[in-house]
């Protein structure tokens, strides 16, 4: 193998742009992982423990989740399944993302291991030429802040936190903004919709998987709108 | 909760996370490039990201009434929105648009308060 075949084979990383990317993430990271390191030193999770978790699991929803669970002692297999149902969404991910991966296999798979909600709608806001270079320095500089915050959380309690109230709506900001930057990219305003009647039928359904099932339910009527458009074309034709 | 029980449940949740997000990466190309997944693919972030919105919003213990805490709650959080994606909309600055959204929903709250 020749080193220009090796070098295609290479993909190459923007750091900087990617380190500023993930700031937006941080505002909302910092104060969502300092209130997980607080909650788990309340739970008696020992702070070795949470940065285990924040390293190794990186998911925020579920890490809160657990933390009640390991402090309860529950079954192993029980905690694993719950935190599966509760991460399940994160199956729909990387499909979008799967061309703008890096071509390195360690690469890859940290990215993929990486997918978080926030990472996820960072990297779909992007245009597909920039993501290849971007999806590496955002995903290991957003669970950086993440790590540093459940470090800060276990180390200075919940001072902070009083300090700024509600500043974990950081992240729904993050998410409103990121969802505007996705509406001036496909210009289409089903996909809100289709979410909003998602939602309402799911919460008919269930309250414990909400978001799965509306995912599920999205990609339903997505497909459903799609195949209904595509019967159309066909018949004028 | 032992350190071992911690280590081992840990290994357990992180094995089940990585396999959620690694499933696409496990599926033949052939699957991948089919129209109706590209389709998918083009709307279902906008709506993913609507639904992280909307279950984020509190909707908790709602009634009509005026000095309902959490209708002011859910109140405050919609305006505080607005105004992000307004700010968001004339600057284009992410970080400014998100200190807005905080100082809304706070500023909106203390507002509350004095109903």
């Amino acid at each position: 193998m020749s080193v220009n075949t090796v070098a295609l084979k290479q993909t190459k990383f923007d750091w900087s742009a990617g380190f500023k990317k993930s700031l937006p993430v941080a505002m909302g990271y910092l104060p969502a992982g300092i209130a997980f390191g607080v909650l788990a030193q309340v739970a008696g999770v020992p702070i070795w423990a949470a940065l285990l978790l924040s390293v190794v699991l990186y998911a925020g929803a579920a890490q809160y989740a657990c933390l009640p669970m390991l402090s309860s002692g529950l079954p192993i297999g029980t905690i694993a399944t719950n935190i599966a149902a509760i991460n399940l969404r994160h199956v729909f991910y990387a499909t979008p993302l799967l061309q703008s991966m890096p071509k390195q296999k360690w690469a890859k798979t940290y990215c993929l291991f990486a997918l978080t909600d926030e990472t996820f709608s960072v990297m779909t806001s992007l245009p597909s030429d920039e993501r290849p270079a971007l999806i590496l320095p955002i995903s290991l500089f957003n669970q950086s802040w993440w790590v540093i915050a459940t470090a800060l959380g276990g180390l200075i309690g919940s001072a902070l936190n009083d300090l700024v109230p509600h500043l974990d709506f950081a992240l729904v900001c993050l998410f409103a903004i990121l969802a505007y930057e996705q509406f001036a990219t496909i210009k289409r305003y089903f996909p809100i919709i289709i979410a909003m009647i998602a939602l309402i039928l799911a919460s008919l359904m269930t309250q414990n998987w909400l978001l799965l099932v509306a995912i599920a339910i999205c990609m339903g009527l997505i497909l459903l709108r799609s195949a209904l458009i595509a019967k159309v074309d066909a018949h004028d034709q | 909760m032992t350190s071992s029980y911690l280590i081992a449940a840990t290994t357990a949740m992180a094995f089940v996370t990585f396999l959620t997000r690694a499933t696409p990466a496990l599926l033949p190309q052939k699957l991948l490039d089919t129209p109706w997944l590209h389709r998918l693919n083009e709307s279902l972030p906008l709506s993913v990201l609507t639904l992280l919105i909307l279950t984020s919003l509190s909707y908790q213990g709602l009634t009509l009434s005026l000095t309902n805490p959490n209708l002011q709650l859910l109140a405050a959080q919609v305006i505080a929105l607005i105004l992000v994606l307004l700010v968001y909309h004339l600057s284009r600055q992410l970080l400014v648009s998100m200190v807005v959204g905080i100082a809304t929903l706070n500023g909106m709250l203390w507002l509350f308060s004095l109903i």
